[in-house]
């Protein structure tokens, strides 16, 4: 599976604003999306905002980042600039949603 | 030991019809293709081929002809179960990926040639006489396959759902009905696993105390996890929902 655009953006912003270099942004996004249970192809927008605001910082912390909150914010705002397009393919969880509805 | 088998069996079938049954006119009304492959493979697998297969080698005094229409149906639903569970399977997890189309492809060829194998070479008569012969009889160790999957899947979706709980990022009964499902379809590979085990022993897992008590709860098991999954009482869904915070913004509501 792709990386998901919000992904990609989210890990050049890293890499701005941090002295990390592509691999390592690219990891340290990985990790804080799998501890959040999300993945790179498929996490959105909003997903990964409340990754950037829980988890986020923390892993940033622990690499030795400094204002961690600020590189976070850094990366939301460079968010609001990325087009999404609507996946046409549902999610496991969208459709599980559907499977117990009384509809 | 044998009420507690068949009751369990029992229980097994009755959900197995009910909720594939459900699940179907699901599908009628959303036209939603993962309903209706679930719920069709719950209706084939475990509410006619599963039952079919006791009647045809258990029941007395049908004729000939009429058992070998049974194992023909028995075939027929098997292969359409089955696929149909691993058909949900690819749709639901794997949308999309070649590997997974291929792998769903390979399980229903398998079961056809199983069937063709078993028709052309000893017939249908000597699998109706010694069900553990013949190539038929191997459907029990191909069925392991989509249901493995099946399980492997729903929980390894489960574990992240349930990671995204602790962030208000997923629902907690679309988090519970992916556990419920993963419970189920284990229990009922477990079944066929612990079958294998006992043919593999020289011993018939229903003719054992201890074979019978696993039916019976592991059976008891798939029920119980199915019906709470796909039509759960309202007071189960209360109790899943205060158990846990509601699902924020990025989460997906259950009925959304």
């Amino acid at each position: 599976m792709a990386d998901s655009p919000i992904f990609t953006a989210a890990c050049s912003r890293l890499e701005e604003a941090t002295s990390f270099n592509t691999l390592e942004s690219r990891g340290t996004v990985r990790i804080a999306l799998k501890s959040a249970g999300l993945e790179a192809g498929s996490v959105t927008s909003e997903q990964m905002t409340v990754v950037l605001e829980r988890v986020m910082p923390k892993e940033l912390s622990a690499r030795g980042v400094e204002d961690p909150e600020g590189v976070c914010a850094s990366i939301r705002s460079a968010l609001d600039h990325v087009s999404t397009s609507e996946s046409s393919t549902e999610t496991p969880d969208a459709i599980f949603a559907r499977l117990g509805s009384r509809s | 030991m044998v009420v507690i088998a068949s009751l369990g069996a029992g229980l097994f079938i009755l959900a197995s019809l009910f909720v594939g049954g459900r699940l179907l006119m699901l599908a009628y009304t959303t036209r939603g293709t993962a309903e209706f492959l679930l719920g069709l493979g719950l209706f084939c697998m475990g509410g006619i081929g599963y039952p079919l297969m006791a009647i045809m080698t258990r029941a007395d005094g049908l004729s000939d002809t009429v058992r070998c229409t049974l194992l023909i149906v028995h075939m027929c639903t098997s292969t359409l179960g089955m696929g149909a569970l691993a058909g949900f399977t690819r749709r639901v997890f794997r949308p999309g990926q070649a590997w997974a189309g291929a792998f769903l492809a390979s399980i229903i060829l398998g079961f056809v040639a199983l069937a063709l194998l078993q028709i052309v070479g000893p017939g249908l008569m000597a699998f109706i006489e010694d069900p553990k012969s013949g190539p038929w009889s191997s459907k029990v160790y191909l069925s392991f396959i989509p249901m493995t999957w099946a399980g492997v899947e729903s929980i390894r979706y489960y574990s992240m759902l349930h990671k995204r709980l602790e962030l208000d990022l997923a629902d907690p009964v679309v988090t519970d009905r992916m556990r419920l499902w993963g419970i189920s379809i284990l229990a009922a590979d477990s079944i066929t696993v612990f079958g294998v085990a006992f043919n593999l022993m020289g011993l018939s897992i229903t003719a054992t105390p201890i074979g019978s008590i696993l039916i019976g709860a592991l059976g008891l098991v798939t029920a119980g996890a199915l019906w709470l999954a796909f039509m759960p009482p309202q007071s189960y869904l209360d109790r899943v929902r205060a158990s846990r915070p509601l699902g924020g913004a990025g989460s997906v509501k259950e009925g959304a």
